[in-house]
C-alpha cells in the first residue's frame, strides 16, 4: 500500500505482496465460514458468491426453488457486515419500486427521495425473469452503473454492491426472459443444486444451524471487503495466462455452434474474477488451473448458441467445457 | 462343462501362441539346414520340429496326458529315426554316437544321406517335443531356448558360416520379441506394446550386429579338434606338366562360364632346392588348418562353371580359393585352397564358388609385409635352400633400390622379366641350378636367359623370398578364348605359373615375370623413390582391426566384391549408436530440465509419467496432475512440486531459471522412484533409454 496527501492508503500497481494476499484469504476463509453455517455443503458456490462480492459483479443463481438461494444472499450480507434488501421480482413490479422514487413528505412540505431496495449492499432480486423487462433493466442499469438516477439526480448504491439474482429454470410460464446481451451484467452465473446426502440429512436433522441466518457472524465490514476488491485488481496475471484466457474466448467465438460468445468485457471480467480467486487460494499469482476453475461460471452464461445448437441438444456450458478442453494451456515446464 | 474343465481349457495357449510356440525353434532349425544347402533341407527340419511339436499339442488337448504323450512321441521319434539309419547300412546306435564326428567332417555342404540326416532330424524332433510341452507356461521361454539351441546346433555345424550376416538370428529375435508384446496378457494395448517393442527390438539386433565388433580370429571351430578324413596324394608338383602342355597349345583342356580372371590349379609353397611341392593332403570343406594366413580384406567372390576335358591329373581348376562346389567331392587344401578330386578330373564338371584376393591397387604401394609380432606362419614362403653366392648377390643387386615390399616385388619382377624370352622347349625344371643358369647364364649357352614361366617364377620366388617377401607359386591358367556362348576354352597354351607374395592385410597379390603373360587385374606404377608419405605402420593383428574400414569394399558392395566384415561392423557401430544416442539425448534432456529449478524439476515428473506409459494430459494443469501422481503413486511430493513449478513459471519476477533447491531434487527422486516401481520390470530396464519423451515438448 502507499499513503496519498490525503492519507488514504490505495494500492499501487505492484502492492499486492505474498502478506497481502495472506490476509485477504484469511479475511476470504472467515467469510466463508460464516456463510457455510447457514449454507451446508455448498463451500464451493459460496466461495463463487464472495469472488464475486470482492470483486464488484453480481451473480446470477439459476436454481429451483428450496435449495438456499435466499439463504445464501442473507447470509452473505450479514457476513460481509453490510445491508442487504430483498425484492421479490413479480410482472406488476414496476423499475421505481427497484431503483426508489421521489415523494412529497407532507410533514416537511418537500419532495425527497425514497430510496429503493438497491440502495442496500447485498440486493436479492428473487426470480428476476418474473418482472417486465423494464424493471428488469432499470435493476440491470444499477448493477453496471453502481448509480440510480431519479428525477435528473444521480445517487451510488453502497459499495461494495453486490446482487444475486435467481431464476427458476423450470417454470417458465409467464415469465421475462432476460435479454443476452443483459446477462453480461452478471459477473458469474452458478446453480447451488441440492445438497448431497450427508449434508441434506445434516440440514433435516432437527436443531440444525442450517438456514439461519440470524447466527451468521458478522466477519468484515463492507469497506473492508470494498478495499480488498481494489487492492485485488493488481494482482499479477502472467502474459501466457492473459493469452489463454483470450485464446478460450476466441474459441467460444469462432465456435460454429455459438451465435454470440464472450465479449471483450466478459473476457475481462474472467480476469478479474481470477485475481480474486487465486488470492482466496492463498496465491499471489493466477495459475491456468483458475482459468480452467472459473471459465464455465464466468463465461457460460455469456455464451448463446444458434438456434439449430440448441435443437441438437447443445448447451453453452458443453461448448464451454469442449473449449477447454481444446484449448491448451500454458504448462510450467514450457518456456 | 464343469468349473475345473473350464479352468483346465483358460489354461491352455491359443492358436496364435501355438503358432508363435512352434515358429521360433522351426527357425532356428533353419541354422542347422544351411549346413546342407538346396531347399530340401530347410522343409525337413522345419517338418521334423513342427509335426512332433503338433501332435503332441494335439493329443494333449485330446485329453492325452502330457508326460504320456511325451514318451509315445519320443519312442516314435526315436522309431523314425532308426528305420531312417537303417537304410544308410549302419546301426541306430552307431550312426548316432558317430553323429557329431561324421557331419564336422564331411564335406559341406552335406549331402542329403541318410546317416547325415538322423541326428538333426532327431534333434528337431526333440526340441519340437520340448518346447510343445512347455508351450503351456506362461513365462514363454521354452520356445526361444528351443529356436536358441537348434540355431547353436547350426552354427557349431557350419563354424557360424551358415549364418554370416545373421539372418536368421535377427529372425529369432523379432519372433520372439513380437511374440512377448503380443501375447503377453496384461491390459496394455497390442499396438502400445508393438511401438514399445520397436526400440527394445533395435537394441537387441544392435547387439546382435555388435558381435561383428568381436575379434573372431581366434573363434572356436570344431573341426579344429576334430580329424577329417585326410586324402593324401602322390603327384606333388603339376610344374613338369607346364612344358607338356606348352607342346600341345591347342589342346583344349577344360570350359568355363561365368568368373573371366585366370584360373588356379595348385598352390605350390614348398620349395626344396630341386622342385617345388604342392600340398598332399586335402579334406573335405570347412576343414582349418593351423597354418592358414588371413585372407586379404578386400576379396571378392567368384563363381565358375567348369567343364574339364583334357586336363588330367586329379587337381580342379578354381578361380581363387573354393568355398564351396556343387557337382563333384572334391577335397580341398585348406592352406592354399588347391581344389583336388580323388576319382581324377577326367570329364568333371562342377560348379566352384571361390573367393579371391582382391586388393585396391591404390593401396598396393603402399603395402606392408606382416609384423613379426602377429606371429603370422610365414616360415614356409620364406625358406630358401643353400643358395649359390651368384644368386645371393644378383637378388641384392635387384632391390637395392626397393625401400618399400612393393618396390621390392616390382623391382624382382622387372628384373627377373628383364630381356629374358619365353622359350616353349627350353630346359624344364625349377631346380637352383636351372634357376642359376636362366638368370645368370652367358646368352648362348643351354637354358641361358630364357625358359618358360616356371622358371620366370621359380626366379622371381627365389629373389623375393631372399629379398623378405614371403612368396609362393601357383599353376594356372590365363582365361582361355571366349566363345560366342560365353563360355571361355582353356588351351594347353594358356598354362602358365605365376607368383604371389603375402603382403598384410593385402593377402597374396599376384605378379607377373612372364613377359607377355596375362593375369588380368590394375597394377599401378611403383616408384622407386620412397613415397613422399610413409606406408602405414603393419598392424599386429592377423585380422582387420575394426576400425579399418574398407572403402573399397564398400563402393563395391553392390557389386561381386565381398564386404569383409566391415558392412556388419559398421552396422553394428549404428545400431550400438541408436541406445547410445538416446542415452546421450536422454542426459541431455535431464542436465537442461535441471538447469529450469522447479519448473525443471516438473518437467522431470511429466517425464516420468511418459515412460510409465500414462502421460499427462496437455490440457491438465500441473496441480492436478499432480494430485493425480501423489494418489496413484503414492508420491506426495508431486502436488508440492507441481505448485512450485506454476509459481515459477507465473508468479511475478519469477524466470523458473536457476538449479532447483534440494528440496525440489528430492521430490523428483520421490517420484521418479515411486512411478518407476509401478511399472513392469523390462520397462523399468528400458527406462533410460526409452525415447518416447523426447518427444514430449
Amino acid at each position: 500500500m502507499t499513503a496519498t496527501a490525503e492519507g488514504r492508503a490505495h494500492p499501487s500497481p505492484t502492492s499486492v505482496s505474498e502478506a497481502d494476499v495472506a490476509e485477504f484469504r484469511r479475511l476470504h476463509q472467515r467469510l466463508g465460514d460464516a456463510v457455510e453455517s447457514a449454507v451446508h455443503g455448498k463451500r464451493a458456490v459460496v466461495d463463487l458468491v464472495l469472488v464475486a462480492a470482492v470483486a464488484g459483479g453480481h451473480v446470477l443463481l439459476e436454481d429451483v426453488p428450496g435449495t438456499g438461494k435466499t439463504t445464501l444472499a442473507r447470509a452473505v450480507a450479514r457476513a460481509l457486515g453490510g445491508e442487504m434488501r430483498r425484492v421479490q421480482f413479480t410482472p406488476d413490479l414496476l423499475p421505481s419500486d427497484v431503483t426508489g422514487t421521489t415523494v412529497f413528505d407532507p410533514a416537511s412540505g418537500q419532495v425527497r427521495f425514497r430510496p429503493g431496495p438497491v440502495f442496500s449492499h447485498v440486493v436479492l432480486a428473487d426470480e428476476i425473469n418474473r418482472a417486465a423487462a423494464k424493471t428488469q433493466s432499470a435493476l440491470l442499469e444499477v448493477m453496471e452503473e453502481h448509480t440510480v438516477t431519479v428525477d435528473g439526480s444521480t445517487r451510488a448504491v453502497p459499495d461494495p454492491f453486490l446482487v444475486i439474482a435467481t431464476q427458476n429454470p423450470i417454470d417458465l410460464d409467464g415469465t421475462y426472459r432476460l435479454p443476452e446481451a443483459q446477462l453480461d451484467r452478471f459477473l458469474l452465473r452458478t446453480s447451488l443444486g441440492y445438497p448431497d446426502a450427508e449434508h441434506e440429512i445434516d440440514v433435516l436433522r432437527p436443531g440444525s444451524t442450517a438456514g439461519r441466518v440470524a447466527d451468521v457472524p458478522v466477519v468484515a465490514s463492507p469497506g473492508e471487503v470494498a478495499a480488498a476488491g481494489r487492492q485485488l485488481a493488481y494482482l499479477h496475471v502472467a502474459d501466457p495466462l492473459l493469452r489463454y484466457v483470450r485464446e478460450i474466448g476466441v474459441a467460444i467465438r469462432t465456435d460454429p455452434r455459438v451465435r454470440l460468445g464472450a465479449s471483450t468485457r466478459g473476457l475481462r471480467s474472467l480476469v478479474r474474477c481470477l485475481q480474486v480467486y487465486a488470492a482466496s487460494q492463498g496465491r499471489h499469482y493466477v495459475v491456468p488451473h483458475d482459468v480452467q476453475r472459473l471459465a464455465e461460471p464466468v463465461l457460460a452464461h455469456r455464451t448463446v448458441l444458434t438456434r439449430d445448437a440448441l435443437l441438437a441438444g447443445h448447451r453453452p456450458v458443453d461448448v464451454v467445457h469442449e473449449v477447454l478442453d481444446g484449448v491448451l494451456p500454458p504448462q510450467p515446464d514450457q518456456g | 462343462m464343469s468349473g475345473a474343465g473350464r479352468t483346465e481349457r483358460a489354461g491352455l495357449p491359443g492358436a496364435a501362441a501355438l503358432v508363435w510356440s512352434a515358429s521360433l525353434p522351426a527357425a532356428g532349425a533353419l541354422s542347422v539346414a544351411t549346413a546342407w544347402g538346396g531347399w530340401r533341407m530347410p522343409l525337413l527340419v522345419v517338418a521334423a520340429v513342427v509335426v512332433p511339436f503338433a501332435l503332441l499339442v494335439t493329443v494333449v488337448r485330446l485329453g492325452v496326458g502330457r508326460w504320456a504323450a511325451t514318451a509315445a512321441l519320443t519312442a516314435l521319434l526315436v522309431l523314425v529315426a532308426y528305420v531312417l539309419g537303417a537304410g544308410a547300412g549302419t546301426t541306430f546306435v552307431g550312426t548316432v554316437g558317430d553323429a557329431v564326428p561324421l557331419l564336422l567332417t564331411e564335406p559341406q555342404p552335406l549331402a542329403l544321406r541318410a546317416d547325415l540326416l538322423v541326428a538333426p532330424v532327431l534333434a528337431c524332433g526333440l526340441v519340437g517335443i520340448a518346447v510343445g510341452l512347455r508351450s503351456v507356461r506362461p513365462t514363454r521361454l521354452a520356445p526361444l531356448v528351443g529356436g536358441l539351441v537348434l540355431y547353436a546346433a547350426g552354427a557349431f555345424l557350419t563354424g557360424g558360416r551358415g549364418d554370416r550376416v545373421g539372418v536368421v538370428a535377427a529372425l529369432l529375435l523379432v519372433l520372439a520379441v513380437l511374440g512377448w508384446c503380443l501375447l503377453d496378457e496384461t491390459g496394455e494395448p497390442r499396438r502400445r506394446r508393438l511401438v514399445l517393442a520397436g526400440p527394445v527390438l533395435v537394441v537387441a539386433v544392435g547387439v546382435v550386429a555388435s558381435t561383428a565388433l568381436v575379434p573372431v580370429s581366434g573363434a572356436f571351430d570344431p573341426r579344429s579338434v576334430v580329424e577329417p578324413p585326410i586324402v593324401r596324394t602322390d603327384v606333388s608338383s603339376p610344374l613338369p606338366q607346364l612344358a607338356a602342355w606348352a607342346a600341345n597349345p591347342d589342346v583344349e583342356l577344360f570350359t568355363t562360364a561365368g568368373d573371366t580372371g585366370p584360373t588356379r590349379l595348385v598352390v605350390l609353397d614348398e620349395y626344396d632346392g630341386t622342385q617345388w611341392r604342392a600340398a598332399t593332403r586335402y579334406g573335405p570343406f570347412g576343414a582349418t588348418a593351423d597354418d592358414v594366413l588371413p585372407a586379404g580384406e578386400q576379396r571378392r567372390r567368384s563363381t565358375m562353371a567348369v567343364r574339364v576335358a583334357e586336363l588330367g591329373g586329379s587337381w580342379l581348376p578354381a578361380p581363387g580359393t573354393p568355398t564351396g562346389v556343387s557337382g563333384t567331392e572334391a577335397l580341398v587344401d585348406p592352406r592354399t585352397g588347391t581344389l583336388l578330386e580323388p576319382a581324377g578330373a577326367a570329364d568333371a564338371e562342377y560348379e566352384v564358388t571361390a573367393e579371391v584376393d582382391d586388393p585396391d591397387p591404390a593401396r598396393l604401394p603402399g603395402a606392408t609385409l606382416p609384423d613379426p609380432s602377429a606371429d603370422l606362419p610365414l616360415e614356409r614362403y620364406l625358406e630358401l635352400p643353400d643358395v649359390p653366392t651368384d644368386l645371393w648377390v644378383y637378388a641384392g643387386q635387384v632391390t637395392a633400390g626397393a625401400t618399400t615390399p612393393y618396390q621390392r616385388a616390382v623391382a624382382v619382377e622387372d628384373a627377373v622379366r628383364g630381356q629374358r624370352r619365353v622359350a616353349e622347349r627350353a630346359i624344364s625344371g625349377s631346380a637352383l641350378w636351372r634357376v642359376e643358369d636362366f638368370l645368370l647364364g652367358e646368352v648362348g649357352t643351354a637354358g641361358a636367359q630364357e625358359g618358360t614361366s616356371e622358371q620366370f617364377a621359380t626366379a622371381f620366388a627365389l629373389v623375393a623370398r631372399y629379398a623378405g617377401l614371403p612368396t609362393r607359386l601357383v599353376v594356372g591358367f590365363e582365361p582361355g578364348d571366349e566363345q560366342p556362348d560365353g563360355t571361355r576354352v582353356v588351351r594347353g597354351e594358356h598354362a602358365l605359373a605365376w607368383p604371389e607374395v603375402y603382403f598384410d592385410r593385402l593377402g597374396w597379390v599376384a605378379f607377373s615375370p612372364t613377359p607377355d603373360a596375362d593375369l588380368g587385374g590394375e597394377r599401378p606404377d611403383a616408384p622407386l623413390d620412397p613415397p613422399t608419405t610413409p606406408p602405414p605402420a603393419p598392424t599386429p593383428s592377423a585380422d582387420p582391426s575394426p576400425d579399418q574400414v574398407d572403402d573399397h569394399a564398400a563402393d563395391d558392395a553392390g557389386g561381386s566384391t565381398l564386404p569383409p566384415r566391415t558392412g556388419a561392423f559398421a552396422a553394428g557401430a549404428l545400431l550400438l549408436a541408436v541406445p547410445l544416442g538416446l542415452l546421450l539425448a536422454r542426459a541431455l534432456r535431464s542436465w537442461g530440465h535441471r538447469r529450469r529449478g522447479a519448473r525443471g524439476a516438473w518437467a522431470e515428473v511429466l517425464d516420468a509419467l511418459v515412460l510409465a506409459g500414462r502421460p499427462a494430459p496437455r490440457s491438465t494443469p500441473a496441480p492436478v496432475v499432480g494430485d493425480g501422481v501423489a494418489m496413484r503413486y503414492g508420491a506426495p511430493a508431486a502436488t508440492r512440486l507441481a505448485r512450485a513449478a506454476d509459481r515459477a513459471a507465473f508468479a511475478p519476477g519469477s524466470t523458473g531459471a536457476g538449479a532447483p533447491t534440494t528440496e525440489d531434487r528430492r521430490a523428483v527422486r520421490e517420484v521418479r522412484r515411486a512411478v518407476r516401481r509401478s511399472v513392469p520390470w523390462w520397462r523399468r530396464a528400458w527406462w533410460y533409454l526409452d525415447p518416447r519423451v523426447l518427444r514430449r515438448r
